[in-house]
């Protein structure tokens, strides 16, 4: 009879036991993982794997050294763009991540590929904080950023992104970008886009264009009368991709 | 006023001469790690034991990367999916340790406007361009993307080719035998306890993935029937489903754009905190 609270106890010590050291190897992976990541004399390969890790591993206190490496100007542009990705991973501490993307992503001689990387890092992040800097990006004079910042209003969605990107496309040259801003369009799938795209299908002069605004109104669930009417009418476009494709929709 | 005169002839050439450059955007390129050597072209298919062969480069994938036009590349590396010049696809300390230039491929049917209108191999580019930014496939569980963390080099150009509508190499996991090559490798150092580790590895011929077996495996490589798998570059170059065109336009030279090492794939071992990991099969 004495033995079951010997039994009992037991198990409590050992379950302690197994928490403590649980959350001690946490903690301990946390502090090295931290050490390697910021560490300038490890190779990047393993400062890079230490990124990854603080940036799976949810715990807040993994954004200290993150945001280190992101602003420290004198790190490699390629581990500053993984630091980046680790942080939009967290996702804790949000508005100080956001404000720091916004700071690298204004510094001046910031490489190209982070730039890239946080427009995207918004995008994922659904950042809606950044909106304004988004915004901003689609009148630089890199037609890169204008690509990866349509894609990124393109992942944040809304009402706000929709209305930015059709506007955008009444000015937009690039045929590239074009483009890239109808896919965005097309993945809000919302009944401003749809109407946005049946225009640019019909109206655009670049086939290109007008082939990715048939690829993405055949992504979206349902069309109106609207769509299936100028669908019919690109059935006679002057490009046989176009064709082809409408014809792939309509069937 | 001569060397404004020497300038002014040497500009227009210079000019003239970039658009002359012939080799499509889409095309795909590949190079060896150190030595020449890439995995599956000889028939010993070793794997580095040890974390710290691995560490210092010795896993011998090669490397692919997609050209987009205007002497630029798209390609993943340690640093992510990035774009970046050409001439960086083979960076100098990379040809210094006898890193090699394969070729350039592009689709059979490349040339045929039927199939490959302006607008399809225009598609290529934009694809490409959308996956600039995401992250590495740093454990291998995924390879073929399509999500930031999930690319490795071969990966990439194989998911943006899908997404163009074209197979360059299908799907598939093969495990030995017909279509492919098996190697039984003894792994003996400190992550075997320096005790002999047989291990069968693959390099698969037809299909994506080749199955191989290491004593670290349990962190990487996709996992398909309770085995490990990677997509090696050397299986997509083999593929006949591209051919080799010229390369006319400069592949190396230029400076690191964040791949080091002469090889697709990055060690990634969880090293610590326990020490090199080991089990016996």
């Amino acid at each position: 009879m004495n033995i079951l609270p010997v039994k009992f106890s037991t198990v409590i010590v050992c379950l302690i036991l197994f928490v403590t050291s649980a959350v001690a190897t946490a903690d301990s992976d946390l502090e090295k993982n931290s050490l390697i990541a910021m560490d300038p004399g490890r190779n990047l390969r393993e400062r890079t794997i230490a990124i990854y890790h603080l940036g799976a591993c949810g715990d807040d206190r993994a954004a200290e050294p993150l945001l280190n490496i992101l602003t420290d100007r004198t790190e490699p542009e390629g581990l500053r763009s993984n630091a980046a990705r680790a942080l939009a991973d967290l996702g804790k501490a949000r508005l100080r991540i956001t404000s720091a993307f916004e700071a690298v992503y204004r510094e001046k001689n910031a490489g190209d590929n982070l730039r890239y990387t946080i427009l995207l890092c918004f995008g994922r992040m659904g950042a809606i904080e950044s909106f304004a800097l988004m915004s901003e990006a689609l009148s630089d004079p890199n037609p890169m950023i204008r690509f990866k910042a349509c894609q990124a209003l393109g992942q944040l969605g809304g009402e706000a992104s929709v209305q930015l990107l059709s506007t955008h496309l009444g000015h937009e040259e690039d045929t590239m970008v074009r483009a890239e801003t109808v896919r965005a369009l097309g993945s809000t799938k919302s009944l401003a886009a749809e109407k946005a795209l049946i225009h640019l299908l019909i109206s655009d002069p670049k086939p290109f264009v007008r082939w990715n605004a048939a690829l993405m109104l055949k992504g979206f669930p349902s069309l109106g009368p609207e769509a299936r009417s100028a669908l019919n009418a690109a059935l006679n476009d002057s490009s046989p991709i176009v064709r082809e494709t409408v014809k792939g929709i309509l069937r | 006023m001569k060397r404004l005169n020497i300038i002014s002839l040497v500009f227009p050439l210079i000019l003239w001469a970039i658009p002359c450059m012939a080799l499509e955007k889409g095309a795909m390129l590949y190079h060896t790690s150190n030595n020449g050597e890439i995995y599956g072209q000889t028939d010993e298919l070793k794997l580095p034991c040890s974390v710290l062969q691995a560490a210092f480069g010795d896993l011998k994938s090669g490397h692919a990367g997609l050209y987009i036009g205007g002497l630029r590349i798209i390609h993943a590396v340690l640093d992510g999916v990035v774009e970046t010049a050409s001439a960086n696809f083979i960076p100098p300390e990379e040809v210094e340790k006898g890193v090699t230039y394969l070729g350039a491929k592009l689709p059979i049917d490349y040339d045929d406007p039927t199939k490959w209108s302006q607008e399809r191999k225009d598609q290529i580019v934009l694809i490409a361009r959308e996956q600039v930014g995401k992250g590495y496939d740093i454990l291998f569980h995924k390879q073929t993307g399509p999500d930031s963390g999930d690319f490795t080099c071969v990966g990439l150009v194989e998911y943006v080719y899908e997404q163009a509508g074209y197979t360059v190499t299908p799907l598939g996991y093969y495990q030995g035998g017909q279509g492919g090559k098996s190697y039984m490798q003894t792994y003996n150092c400190e992550s075997t306890l320096w005790l002999d580790w047989d291990g069968l590895n693959t390099i698969a011929y037809e299909v994506q993935f080749s199955m191989f077996n290491h004593p670290l495996d349990f962190c990487c490589g996709k996992e398909f029937e309770d085995h490990k798998f990677m997509f090696f570059p050397y299986t997509q170059y083999l593929q006949d489903t591209t051919e080799k065109v010229e390369t006319d336009i400069p592949v190396s030279g230029g400076t690191n754009s964040g791949g080091g090492d002469g090889g697709c794939f990055i060690q990634t071992v969880k090293i610590w905190p326990f020490g090199p990991a080991f089990f016996t099969p």
